[in-house]
Order: structure tokens, then sequence, then C-alpha cells
């Protein structure tokens, strides 16, 4: 039997993973289960409707350490699909009304959210020295003009992703921190 | 030292089923399975809550692990894990008999 691969391609923000995960789950129900995920592009394998929940995490870790996380998501019945960028998804099978979660509290959920701000914090330094190296000059030619809009578009989006992820975390936890 | 321990508290309904659960050695899901008989269902605590649990109480040394099966750890409650569940215990007791002589109907059916 010919196995149809399908590729989408679609761009999710990061506070926003539980409506990734709807959109997988919908996408299962029609016959479309994810192969792997990649950045900006999906890969789907079609088959038969199965009311599939995926719920993707967020975590870095050592091989080792990693390995210990995957045996007790797999442990626990969720079949790992794939990881980009420290998003792991997985899934498992459910029956109408259930919907199984990884995250049985808000406390706990709350820290997927904070491990996702120290990402981005841990970004900052690279940003602010890029920004210092390429920051306006005397002579501006347009593509001096073009590299400094491009910057400070990519600024204003870093403090958003920041302001949306503590926003996500206060919905969570009544608090910023 | 024991003043130290009082900055865990109150453990969240998670953290504290699966400091129960450690009183004995057990491996991750081991944790689930038990925490859900023990709980009669009622306590359901998912892999992604657990795993974060387990990372934080083994790096604050409430648990450790025992040995490592089939690249599972093993985890076991330390001296000051115990102490910790301990003294959540007492809080617990505090709410409960506080309730009772404040409301003792809530105890009659």
């Amino acid at each position: 039997m010919n196995v149809e691969t399908v590729k989408l391609r679609k761009w999710f923000w990061a506070w926003d993973d539980e409506k990734e995960e709807a959109w997988l789950t919908d996408l299962s129900a029609s016959g479309l289960h994810l192969l792997r995920p990649d950045v900006g592009i999906y890969a789907f394998k079609r088959g038969v409707q199965k009311r599939y929940i995926y719920r993707l995490d967020y975590q870095t870790h050592s091989k080792k350490d990693k390995e210990q996380y995957l045996n007790l998501f797999q442990d626990s019945g969720w079949e790992h699909v794939g990881e980009m960028n420290g998003w792991h998804y997985f899934r498992r099978e459910a029956a109408p009304g259930e919907e199984p979660q990884i995250y049985t509290d808000p406390a706990s959920k709350a820290e997927k959210y904070r491990r996702l701000i120290g990402f981005f914090l841990l970004l900052m330094p690279v940003y602010t020295s890029v920004m210092i190296t390429l920051s306006p000059r005397s002579t501006m030619s347009p593509a001096w003009a073009i590299i400094q809009a491009a910057i400070f578009i990519i600024v204003i989006l870093y403090f958003y992703f920041l302001y949306k992820l503590w926003m996500r975390i206060r919905q969570l936890t009544g608090k910023a921190w | 030292m024991g003043k130290d321990l009082d900055k865990y508290l109150p453990l969240t309904e998670s953290t504290y089923y699966t400091l129960l659960a450690l009183v004995q050695p057990l491996h991750g899901y081991g944790i689930m399975q038990k925490v859900e008989e023990i709980s009669a269902g009622s306590v359901k605590i998912g892999p992604g809550t657990l795993y974060g649990a387990l990372t934080t109480l083994e790096k604050e040394k409430l648990i450790q692990k025992v040995e490592e099966i089939d690249r599972r750890k093993i985890y076991q409650l330390t001296p000051e894990g115990r102490s910790v569940l301990q003294k959540q215990i007492e809080r617990l007791q505090t709410m409960v008999n506080n309730a009772r002589e404040m409301a003792p109907w809530l105890d009659q059916d």
C-alpha cells in the first residue's frame, strides 16, 4: 500500500501551543497524522481517522536526561512523535470525551512557559551584541537602513514574545513568576 | 536546617503525593500508578508534571536516585524529604482539626 505524505506549512507561537495541539487533533480526526514536525512545515501521513490527543512540551536536556524523560512519557502511554527546537510532540489515542493531559496542575504548566522565557533571556546578550555591532552609522546606505529596520522589528518581536509568555504564566498562576 | 525546610511548604497536591509514594523506592511510572491507587483514582499526575517535580525534588535533595533499572531511575525519599512530608502532614492535620472545631457539623452527614 502506498503511504501518502502530506506537507503543511504553519507557523506557531509559543504561547499558542494549545491551539497547535487542537489543530493536530483535528487533522488526525480527518485522517492526517503527524509524521514529524519541523520549523514552519509539518509532514503528515494519511491513514484511518483517529482521535489522537496531541500535547506539546518544552524541555531541553542532556542526552541521558532525555532518555529518562522520554521513557516516563512512553511508560504512561504517550507516543513521542518528534522534537523541534526543544518542543516535544506527544500524542495518545483517546475515547470521545476523554482529554488526557501531560500537565495536571497549573503550577507545573506555568513552569513550561518559564523555561521558554529562560531560553529567550539567554539570547539577550546575543541580541544586544548584534544590535551594538549594527547600530546606526553616520553614513547610512539604503542597505543599512533595511538592516536597521529588520533589527528593530526583531527587537519588538522579542519583547512581544516575552510579554505573551509572561501573560500566559500570569493566567495560569495568578502571578508573573 | 529544620527551619529551612519550611520554604517547601505548602506542597502542591502533586508534589505531596509524589513524596508520599516515594516512602518506597519507585520509578516514574510506578509513582503515577501508586498515586492513582492510594487516592482511589482521584489524583492523577501527568508525565509533564511528574518529570518537573522529580527534577526539582532531586535537585533540592528531597528525593534521591537509589538505582537505575532499564534506563529508568528509581527514587526514594531522603531524610530531608521525609521531614518535609512530615511537616506537610502536620499542617494538613492542623487544618482538619481547625475545621472540626469551627464547623463540627462538617463531620456529620
